[in-house]
């Protein structure tokens, strides 16, 4: 698709609302994102010929009635440091037309879809990744019950800039049992497929072209308890990412949850094996995926919980993983005047015994990682607040990251502090340390932020790797943001560290760099 | 990049013409895994908050820790409804659940797990929060969380009930 089009369309569609401004409506978003890198000795970085990198983002959507279409113009001029080279560019990459009426929903152009927990089909968008795997072809939901819902897709998924060369095709089922037979107990059915095509004209006989992956679903949910499961298998499919495997890939999942007043438990555990499933063969890395395998564990936010995130290892893995939020009551010893919260986390990955085996569910010796967490939220009065969080991880970095690596096993404490000094005036600061006798060492780390609402922030950041054995490096951070009802300003100065940057599930090793960043937002 | 620059003054022109002023009628679902839209609670004529979040997100856990303390309170002076929209993925959405009610969230919590309601609002970074009348029309948004935008929340909440 060339910009002519997309300029043509865009200007039909402002001319469309122009002309009838009761009938149709327009809305969008801007997102721009600049840096310009600095040289770095500590980390041995030079001066780029080019110091700036910008990734543009316009989206335009427009809405009549049961008419709608959207477009989404992309600019990486060139993509920031840690996205793929690949994008570099400008296109107008998603472009769709939809009709939404009762029973049926057909949208013809781009679109995201998930079926079920996207063990076999995630298309989505993720800027913090790069990621956008959007599907380009048609699709068709019919909801011709209140308890049946049926979506059928055709189409290629995105890549990078472009368009994969493979075909997709699927549909999905969704069958809310409950509603049928009006009972308390709420059960539904699910079920997927998938197809893709990708022509091979190598020599191997037999080789599989077409690839099949199907999933099967039941959720129930009764009172204070929900329990869901899915069971997905995919066909051989080798590729460059599996070392060109010839085993089936399957994968098993349960999520619970136990809920009453100020109490609530979530336990997971799944089991995959051969699972990497792209649109490419011959691709690799976190892009062109078809389906969508997060990390079955907490997501850390903390300056330093963001060091050892877990990844998941597509070709084979066991996890499982509870989180429990429990709120002392106020005006109780424990649960003080203004309350007091806790949560407790605890995750666990390991290998299975046998990824040649078929039987799915089973746990093997070598430990990838664990993660047991305790969090106390605790408000002192009105305006005062602290967290506090201790987490004990181990972290097989030769597994998760690159051959060779440490075995990691790390603590990690942070005190985080809320203030509010009038109704509009914060202040909130962080400070973490990391003691780890693997690796780079300890690190220490603090953050203070001050907080003007609702318009202006300011943060000044550092953390520092003391033990590391080479320069005992600095990363520090600091920067102002803006915002007003419809616009974000933010601009920084500061020193990334390399290493894993993660979005939802999935992680992405990116570059370390110093320099000044600019980011603005728009939603109209 | 100049092509880019005259797209974005000649959009910081026309954002005033534009704007999502209807709540959008995108599937999403109930803690219980149950199909809503947001379009839905438009039926409840009251002015609606919604706040799009994630578990993961600390200032949107923040704002709705505020929300909660003041939510009584809130109540007797405005009938409203405050939504919370959770884009958690499948990675986190099924614990979306047991962390609202362990949290003692008196509000409502929903889960737009492939982020189909966040893009047709076009929200890019979280918080983001949303005030729409009774009549479901767009009155107020804001981008971020700082401590004391609840009071502003409020003060929209109350210019519209009093209008």
């Amino acid at each position: 698709m060339n910009r002519i089009t997309g300029i043509a369309i865009l200007s039909v569609l402002i001319f469309s609302s122009a002309l009838a401004q009761n009938s149709g409506q327009i809305s969008g978003s801007l997102e721009s994102n600049t840096h310009y890198y600095l040289r770095d000795d500590l980390l041995l970085i030079t001066k780029p010929e080019n110091p700036v990198a910008s990734n543009n983002y316009l989206l335009l959507q427009y809405n009549n009635g049961p008419f709608s279409g959207a477009l989404q113009y992309e600019a990486y001029m060139p993509p920031l440091s840690g996205y793929p080279y690949q994008l570099e560019g400008n296109r107008l990459t998603y472009l769709n037309f939809r009709y939404t009426k009762e029973v049926i929903d057909v949208t013809a152009g781009s679109f995201y879809e998930q079926f079920g927990n996207g063990l076999i089909l995630r298309a989505y968008e993720s800027r913090e990744l790069g990621i956008n795997n959007a599907v380009n072809g048609v699709r068709v939901i019919i909801k011709p019950v209140k308890f049946l819902r049926i979506t059928g897709i055709l189409g290629r998924t995105r890549s990078y800039l472009d368009i994969s060369s493979s075909y997709l095709r699927g549909f999905n089922t969704e069958l809310d049992i409950g509603e049928v037979m009006k009972t308390k107990l709420g059960l539904k059915l699910g079920g997927g497929f998938i197809n893709r095509y990708q022509e091979y004209t190598g020599p191997v006989f037999n080789f599989p072209a077409s690839v099949n992956a199907y999933s099967l679903r039941l959720s129930a949910n009764y009172s204070n308890l929900n329990i869901e499961t899915e069971y997905a298998n995919k066909g051989i499919d080798p590729s460059i990412a599996n070392l060109n495997s010839m085993a089936n890939g399957g994968a098993f999942l349960v999520n619970g949850n136990y809920t009453a007043a100020g109490f609530g438990i979530y336990a997971s555990a799944r089991f995959l094996k051969s699972m990497d499933f792209r649109s490419e063969r011959e691709s690799y890395g976190n892009y062109m995926m078809i389906n969508y395998l997060p990390a079955n564990t907490w997501q850390h936010t903390t300056l330093l919980g963001g060091i050892y995130p877990y990844s998941t290892q597509a070709r084979g893995e066991a996890s499982i993983q509870t989180d429990i939020n429990y709120s002392l009551q106020k005006g109780t010893f424990p649960g003080g005047s203004y309350g007091t919260k806790l949560r407790f986390g605890f995750s666990h990955v390991r290998n299975l015994k046998d990824t040649n085996s078929p039987i799915l569910i089973s746990f093997g010796n070598q430990v990838y990682y664990q993660d047991l967490t305790f969090e106390i939220t605790r408000k002192w009065s009105p305006s005062v607040k602290t967290i506090t969080a201790l987490t004990a991880l181990k972290y097989d970095k030769a597994v998760i990251e690159y051959p060779g690596a440490d075995f990691v096993k790390a603590i990690i404490l942070n005190a985080e502090s809320q203030i509010r000094i009038s109704t509009t005036f914060s202040l909130r600061t962080e400070l973490q340390h990391l003691w780890t006798k693997q690796d780079d060492g300890n690190w220490l780390a603090g953050l203070a932020e001050v907080g003007l609402a609702p318009h202006l922030s300011f943060f000044v950041s550092d953390m520092w790797n003391y033990q590391n054995q080479g320069a005992e490096p600095h990363y520090y951070n600091s920067g102002i943001s803006f915002s007003t009802d419809y616009m974000r300003i933010s601009t920084g100065y500061g020193r990334q560290r390399e290493g894993l940057i993660c979005a939802g599930g999935v992680c992405q090793r990116v570059p370390a760099y110093r320099g000044f960043n600019l980011k603005l937002t728009v939603n109209f | 990049m100049k092509k880019l620059s005259t797209l974005i003054v000649l959009l910081s022109f026309t954002t005033t013409g534009f704007s999502q002023t209807r709540l959008p009628s995108v599937v999403l679902k109930s803690t219980d895994g149950d199909e809503v839209r947001l379009s839905d609670y438009a039926a409840l004529k009251k002015p609606l908050i919604i706040s799009f979040w994630a578990t993961y997100c600390g200032p949107c856990l923040e704002e709705f820790e505020a929300v909660t303390d003041l939510y009584d309170e809130w109540k007797k002076e405005v009938d409203f409804e405050f939504i919370a929209v959770s884009i958690d993925d499948s990675r986190s959405a099924a614990r979306v659940k047991s962390m609202a009610s362990g949290k003692n969230w008196p509000f409502i919590v929903l889960i737009d797990e492939n982020q189909d309601v966040k893009r047709a609002m076009n929200v890019i970074d979280i918080p983001f929060c949303f005030i729409f009348d009774k009549n479901g029309k767009y009155v107020y948004k804001h981008s971020g969380y700082l401590p004391g935008d609840e009071f502003v929340m409020l003060k929209e909440l109350k210019k519209i009930t009093d209008e």
